[in-house]
Parts: structure tokens; C-alpha cells; sequence
């Protein structure tokens, strides 16, 4: 008797000894259609991933292509998003110099800034500027030289901006 | 019509027609037949890979459920086992991967409360099982089909997916380690014959 002739003695008795014989659960306990279903659902999947995929792909492409043929100008050193086009483009160069603590407000067509402040003491400026988006362009407003520098916080009265790129 | 077409519309019409039986509930002619004969020799087998009685039933469950998801294409009872049993040995591998939730034997337990556990009583079989486990899958794959089932080195390789060269180096290996445990050699066969 050799080392293979051993080893499947002893291997069918490790499994006559585990235990009573097995007995076969009936057929229909192994009939599913589980397989089936995970197959037919592996379709659907893969059917909606071939319709939705493409179409995503085509609108990303078809946006991208509209940014790049109508590109925005490029102007000046700071930038703001486009969100119709999903890109940044440069602003013009703003007509005040840098400067905190001003307060701003949108009219529908302009973003008007006002009453800031610059340097490290703090001084206060009465001047302001216009924004107009739609023509991309930004201008100082007339200031009245009346007007005392205040804080914009506290300039409820006599400031104006009256005159804007518009 | 090439041959790939023509597979392929074979295994389509299997599907369509083991749709058609799973959906209304029966059983495809020669599945229960093959069930009948084949289960006890295949958890048999089944407990050798596995080291556990429990696991082994759910190996051989766990498989027969793809061969019947696969019985469309599979005409012989033959061509079955050997599907069964190619699933049995990839889910063994599948679930040694896995870190097993589930519940686990604890001979202690059954001592305490009286049981007699029926594989303690023979040493050597105790040990064929211990060291098996101790080898690797692939190796004690080999060594169940090879040597307990009594398939040749071409089925086995067919079983494993893997070349005859491969089910011989295993084996070799295999056998090997079982000699140097003690298992295997002069002595042990004394043991078995007087066993």
C-alpha cells in the first residue's frame, strides 16, 4: 500500500466518521429563479447605464463645446464665475483702490461699493464705484465733495452714487 | 452560423427554458435525479475541504444552487458534478477569503453536555482532517479529488481549472507535508491496516 492508497483510507474514514450519512434535501429546495431575476435586473441596469451614460455625456460635451466658442473676454487680474457657461473668466480692473469694509448692494444692473476704508489706520473714504455685468465694465461714481467721509455703516443719508457706467 | 453563435443560442435557449421551470416552481427533468445520487458524495468530499460538517452542507448547497442556475447547459450528470464540484472548490476558496460570521463547532460544548462526537473517536481521522486543513486550498483540493473522489489527473485539472502539471506538483506538495506531519509513511500505513 502506497502513500496514496493511505491517505484515501484514511480520508474516507475522516468522512465516514464525521457524522451520519448526509441526506439530500429535495430537489425543488435548490429551484430559484433568484438568478433570474438577478440577471433580468442586471439588464435593466446595464440598459439604463447605455441610455443615461451617453446622454451625459453628450450634454457635458455640448456644454463644454458652447463655452469655447463663446468665450468671455479676459480683463484685468481678478476673476468671477460664469455660471451659464461653467467657467471663470478676468474682470476689468476695479476703478477703487484696495480698500475694507465697504458695503455693497445690487440694483438689478449694478453692484454699487461705497464708504470704505484703506491703510492700517483705518481712514475712511466716502467715494464708490459701479459694476454693470452685462457690459463687463466698472466705473468710479461722482462723489459729492460735501460729504464728509463716514463710515458706510453709518452713511444712512447724502450719499449717492449718481452717475454709473450704465 | 459560427460556433460561437451557435453556443451561445444553446446556452440562451437553456436559460429561457430553466426560466421557464423556475418561474413556475418545477423541477428540470434529471436535476432531481442528480441531486439524489450525487449529494451525499459530494458533502462527503464536501466535509474533507472544509474541515466542518455544517459548512460542508452549505458548501454543497451553496453550489448546487449555480448548478441549477447552470442546468440548462448542462446535459450530462457528469458534465454536473464536475460543475458542482469546480463551485464547490472557488466558494471554498471564497469563503477561507472571508472572515467567517458564523457560527463555529466547539467540541467542549458538546462534551459538556454528553454528546459523543463520533470523529474524536478515531485519532487518524482526527489528524487526516486537522492536517488537511492545515494545507493550502489548492493543495487539498487536489489531494480530496484526486485521492478521495478517485478522479484522474486530466479531471482534476478540468475541475480546477489548471494544467495536469500543476494537479501533479500539487499533489506532490501536498503529499509531502502530509509525510512529514506523519500521516503518510511506514508507520502510519501500519496504523491503517490494523485500523
Amino acid at each position: 500500500m502506497d502513500d496514496q492508497q493511505t491517505l484515501k483510507r484514511l480520508m474516507t474514514r475522516a468522512a465516514d466518521q464525521g457524522g451520519p450519512p448526509y441526506e439530500a434535501p429535495p430537489a425543488a429546495f435548490f429551484v430559484s429563479d433568484r438568478h433570474h431575476r438577478r440577471g433580468a435586473n442586471l439588464k435593466v441596469a446595464a440598459a439604463v447605464l447605455a441610455l443615461v451614460v451617453p446622454v451625459t455625456l453628450l450634454a457635458n460635451s455640448r456644454a463644454h463645446n458652447q463655452s469655447v466658442a463663446n468665450p468671455l473676454p479676459s480683463m484685468g487680474s481678478v476673476t468671477a464665475a460664469s455660471l451659464a457657461h461653467y467657467r471663470w473668466s478676468r474682470l476689468p480692473a476695479a476703478p477703487l483702490e484696495l480698500s475694507s469694509g465697504a458695503v455693497g448692494l445690487w440694483t438689478g444692473t449694478h453692484m454699487i461699493v461705497w464708504g470704505e476704508s484703506t491703510g492700517p489706520d483705518g481712514t475712511l473714504h466716502a467715494d464708490g464705484a459701479a459694476y454693470a455685468p452685462v457690459r463687463r465694465s466698472g466705473a468710479p461714481c461722482h462723489r459729492d465733495r460735501s460729504e464728509h467721509a463716514r463710515s458706510p455703516h453709518r452713511s444712512g443719508r447724502g450719499s449717492r452714487c449718481s452717475s454709473g457706467p450704465a | 452560423m459560427g460556433a460561437q453563435s451557435l453556443l451561445r443560442v444553446w446556452t440562451v435557449a437553456g436559460r429561457v427554458e430553466l426560466g421557464r421551470w423556475a418561474v413556475a416552481g418545477e423541477v428540470p427533468p434529471g436535476f432531481a435525479e442528480f441531486v439524489a445520487s450525487r449529494y451525499s458524495s459530494l458533502a462527503r468530499s464536501a466535509y474533507l475541504l472544509v474541515g466542518d460538517r455544517g459548512r460542508a452542507e452549505d458548501l454543497v448547497q451553496s453550489a448546487l444552487f449555480r448548478t441549477f442556475a447552470a442546468w440548462g447547459r448542462l446535459h450530462a450528470i457528469d458534465a454536473a458534478e464536475s460543475y458542482t464540484r469546480t463551485t464547490m472548490v472557488r466558494l471554498a476558496g471564497r469563503w477561507g477569503r472571508r472572515r467567517w460570521r458564523y457560527e463555529i463547532p466547539d467540541d467542549q460544548i458538546l462534551q459538556r453536555q454528553g454528546f459523543t462526537d463520533r470523529s474524536s473517536a478515531a485519532d487518524g481521522a482526527v489528524d487526516v482532517r486537522a492536517a488537511l486543513q492545515r494545507l493550502p486550498l489548492p493543495q487539498r483540493a487536489v489531494l480530496v479529488l484526486r485521492y478521495f473522489d478517485d478522479l484522474s489527473e486530466a479531471e482534476t485539472a478540468r475541475v480546477l481549472g489548471r494544467s495536469v502539471g500543476t494537479v501533479k506538483s500539487r499533489a506532490s506538495r501536498g503529499l509531502a507535508t502530509l509525510r512529514t506531519a506523519g500521516l503518510l509513511g511506514p508507520a502510519a500505513l501500519t496504523e491503517v491496516r490494523d485500523g
